[in-house]
């Protein structure tokens, strides 16, 4: 299965999972969310981060969204360097 | 993680009502973040950007920092719309599994535009891949995760603060451990 076949999978998980109740009372604000993406967290926080992004198909898509918001203009740790 | 909720409530703190700006101050406010709404929204959520915009005002205005010219920058105001973005398709999701939203048969479309033959079972093999990220060893799922979610691999490791060499092993064999796992399940192009 090609990366973009899965990439384009992942992303419609969104649309077909029923996210467990108990996933999402444990969802992080979308600060984190917007502060996971523009590199603002540390490792260990992103970490957590990912591994909640892994089994909630809101939250990853609530990620992706980040990806249309502009980096903050300071206190990045480390992140993506395309935008 | 902060495990915090946002607030949603319409109504404005008689505090923050005596900032509130006027004129063309006000109606430069609502341009900017309705450009932000409608930037980050996905499309399903197009007919639904007023009502965003107004959400966002609120926060703006209940921020405290409406006078601070400073502060009122875009990546301000397009944090604000990404909280408000995202707290409504939250709600949106509860609303739906509550059977509360009848207004909305349509299916949501997540924001990566699929072809119509990718979106053929598409989303059934999102949710097997979902379950199989979930089998996959600790460091190995993180990676394959950010991955997943369009990061580089070089970005993958600065980002989880691995070397290059050990993000592209960490993703190259999470990637074959997901396709093993999606074969099991009868799942293979």
């Amino acid at each position: 299965m090609s990366l973009k076949r899965l990439r384009e999978a992942f992303a419609s998980a969104f649309d077909s999972l029923d996210p467990e109740d108990e996933v999402l009372e444990q969802c992080p604000d979308p600060d984190v969310l917007y502060n996971a993406y523009h590199g603002m967290l540390t490792a260990a926080e992103l970490a957590e981060v990912t591994d909640h992004m892994a089994r909630c198909p809101v939250c990853a898509e609530a990620y992706r969204l980040a990806r249309n918001t502009p980096p903050p203009a300071s206190e990045r740790v480390s992140g993506p360097d395309r935008h | 993680m902060a495990q915090t909720g946002t607030e949603s409530s319409p109504s404005v703190s008689s505090r923050a009502a005596a900032e509130l700006p006027t004129g063309e101050e006000y109606a430069d406010l609502r341009d900017r973040l309705e450009r932000a709404c409608r930037k980050i929204a996905p499309h399903w959520m197009s007919d639904r950007v007023d009502d965003l915009v107004q959400v966002a005002l609120m926060k703006v205005l209940r921020s405290g920092k409406v006078e601070d010219q400073v502060e009122m920058n875009n990546t301000f105001l397009y944090r604000i719309a990404h909280s408000v973005v995202v707290d409504e398709i939250r709600s949106h999701r509860r609303r739906n599994e509550t059977g509360m939203d009848p207004k909305l048969p349509d299916p949501v479309e997540p924001s990566v535009r699929t072809n119509p033959e990718a979106m053929t079972g598409g989303a059934e093999i999102g949710v097997e891949i979902v379950d199989c990220l979930g089998q996959l060893a600790q460091s190995r799922r993180r990676a394959v995760t950010l991955y997943l979610q369009g990061h580089s691999v070089p970005e993958t490791g600065k980002m989880l603060g691995f070397s290059d060499k050990k993000a592209e092993n960490l993703v190259y064999r999470g990637l074959a451990d997901l396709r093993a796992c999606l074969k099991k399940k009868g799942l293979e192009p």
